[in-house]
């Protein structure tokens, strides 16, 4: 049963929502439009993945990426300078060598190493030339042969099966990155909504050094100087001007095979804003600092690679947390992570053998929502580039 | 039944917001402020009202296809979505504690209407917001949006006597504060 005081309070609240001014059209589009893009999202990724796993399996086919032994005319072996090498035991040098079919029964006596290239398919039998001299005259040799060539201006090796053991090419290796980038996009200005920021304006006339906290001042909310700002509608401007994020990180790579790595590492992220409070009777100005620390985590398939050139693409996500919000003079404080999708593409170029350059354009989908104010919650699909170098062990 | 005309209205609104922009804008313009309200009743917490109003009014047009104009009127959906919502939001929260309070224990002081009067509106929304979640929730509920104790306890899946004691120990909180009030303002 309803007392008298419940109906009365019940009256109040009535009143109040009459009179109140709340919500801005303008920013719940936005919210709007960035919700039902998520729902695509949701709907895409699935298909985009199964897609992507569909071309994964087709260009695994094409055998495009060139690192096989350098050869020189006449189809000689050479060994490049970064071409992985085993070591082979094979007798010693036989100076008074005699085609097989003169001898019978050779056998080694002694042992020397000398390299092949591992891309050289696994032979049972291996015969090498060495050349000393007028290489045009030179008729080639291979496992196929049976019998030799007696061309007195070359010394031959000669065994009865040497195996060589080949390891296996994708050898898992690592690699470092440092890299640093920029958002591509220009600055983005928002106007606030009276509602959203009500009782941080109102907080901000109470802080002696003009912050604004998103620490909930719940007793001066309403209590102090609430009648104004809540049902007369005493209405403050809050302008954001976002700039651009500066990121910097550092990168670790897992190559699994000569096409597929997982990248990860820490990347750091600067987001500033200027802040532009217009009270009825006074302006100030302050300068919102948002530090976010990102864990990413992807996987990148090489798509072409020749010589020094790689041009390779990912996906991924990665997990943000602001490790320091301030605001003018005042600490602000979000708990929660960030969590954003990620797709990238790059092309590296090979300086040295373990040392190279990239360029990784790449845009990043925040799915979160984050309280703090910046170019990211207003821009929640993010295109930028990092420019880096990469170490590989 | 509804009223034909209301129903009418409430129909060719909620048909249109299926369609476009405009009538989109027209039910934000005219509901935010209840739906604002309501979050700001259930959580007492001006930055999170505004942001589950936003969540609200989300899911208002995400399911305005579903709305019924002969069942109910587009402000009781409205209220009804947005409590369930802010219900959903607490419980995810972890926010609600059902404890039976013995009511012969606890004695309501109502103040009187001549002094009641005085104290301003905000102070009492403000009083509200600062009850406990659970008892803010249910008191918001049965006094507010007229629900039963029996809708109260389905909606929280507890029995109709714990919303009772609980809605009874959340009046004695408001009316001690409220009396408090009045007795420090000299009203």
């Amino acid at each position: 049963m309803k007392t008298d005081f419940d109906k009365y309070i019940s009256d109040q609240i009535q009143n109040i929502e009459e009179n109140l001014q709340v919500g801005n059209w303008g920013k719940f589009q936005k919210h709007y439009a960035r919700h039902r893009r998520v729902k695509m999202v949701r709907f895409i990724i699935p298909a985009v993945a199964a897609a992507s796993a569909i071309l994964f399996l087709l260009l695994s086919g094409i055998n495009n990426i060139d690192n096989g032994p350098i050869r020189m005319r006449n189809n000689y072996p050479l060994i490049a300078e970064n071409t992985p090498t085993i070591q082979v035991d094979i007798p010693t040098l036989r100076k008074d060598f005699k085609p097989l079919r003169e001898r019978k029964n050779h056998e080694p006596t002694q042992s020397d190493n000398f390299h092949i290239a591992d891309s050289k398919p696994q032979i049972d039998t291996v015969t090498l030339i060495r050349e000393k001299s007028e290489p045009e005259k030179l008729e080639h040799t291979t496992k196929q042969d049976t019998t030799y060539q007696s061309i007195p201006s070359y010394d031959y090796f000669e065994t009865n099966n040497a195996t060589a053991y080949i390891p296996k090419q994708s050898v898992p290796k690592l690699s470092i990155g440092v890299s640093g980038g920029q958002g591509l996009a220009g600055y983005d200005q928002v106007d606030l909504p009276f509602g959203a920021f009500q009782y941080r304006t109102s907080y901000a006339e109470e802080n002696p050094r003009g912050g604004i906290s998103h620490e909930k001042p719940r007793d001066s909310i309403l209590m102090d100087k609430p009648v104004d700002n809540l049902v007369a509608g005493k209405i403050e401007e809050v302008s954001y001007k976002h700039r651009p994020p500066i990121t910097f990180g550092i990168s670790l790579g897992i190559n699994f095979t000569q096409r597929l790595a997982l990248i990860t590492g820490l990347d750091y992220s600067l987001y500033l804003s200027e802040i532009l409070i217009s009270y009825s009777d006074k302006k100030s100005s302050e300068m919102q600092q948002l530090h976010y620390l990102g864990l990413p985590l992807r996987l990148n398939y090489t798509i072409y690679s020749k010589n020094s050139f790689e041009w390779y693409a990912g996906g991924g996500f990665k997990v943000d947390k602001c490790i320091y919000a301030k605001s003018g003079a005042t600490v602000l404080k979000e708990s929660d992570f960030l969590l954003s999708a990620l797709l990238t593409t790059g092309i590296q170029y090979k300086i040295t053998r373990n040392l190279s350059i990239y360029c990784e354009p790449y845009c990043s989908y925040l799915f979160s929502d984050t309280r703090l104010p910046s170019y990211r919650s207003e821009n929640p699909l993010e295109i930028s580039a990092k420019l880096g170098i990469r170490v590989n062990l | 039944m509804r009223h034909k005309n209301f129903a009418n209205d409430d129909a060719a609104l909620a048909s249109k917001c299926a369609e476009g922009d405009n009538a989109r804008e027209q039910l934000y313009k005219d509901y935010a402020a209840r739906v604002y309200m309501l979050c700001m009743r259930y959580t007492g917490d001006f930055t999170l009202s505004e942001d589950l109003m936003q969540d609200c009014f989300i899911r208002i047009f995400d399911n305005i296809r579903k709305y019924d104009s002969n069942k109910a009127s587009l402000k009781t959906w409205i209220s009804r979505i947005t409590v369930n919502l802010l219900i959903d939001n607490l419980r995810r929260h972890r926010k609600f504690t059902f404890v039976s309070i013995d009511e012969q224990k606890l004695d309501i002081v109502e103040p009187e209407y001549n002094s009641l009067i005085h104290v301003p509106q905000d102070v009492i929304l403000k009083m509200i917001a600062d009850l406990p979640d659970t008892k803010r929730t249910i008191f918001n509920l049965y006094c507010l949006e007229n629900y039963t104790h029996k809708e109260i306890a389905e909606l929280l899946g507890i029995k109709e006597k714990t919303s009772s004691s609980i809605l009874y120990k959340a009046r004695v909180i408001l009316a001690d504060r409220v009396n408090a009030y009045i007795k420090e303002k000299g009203l």
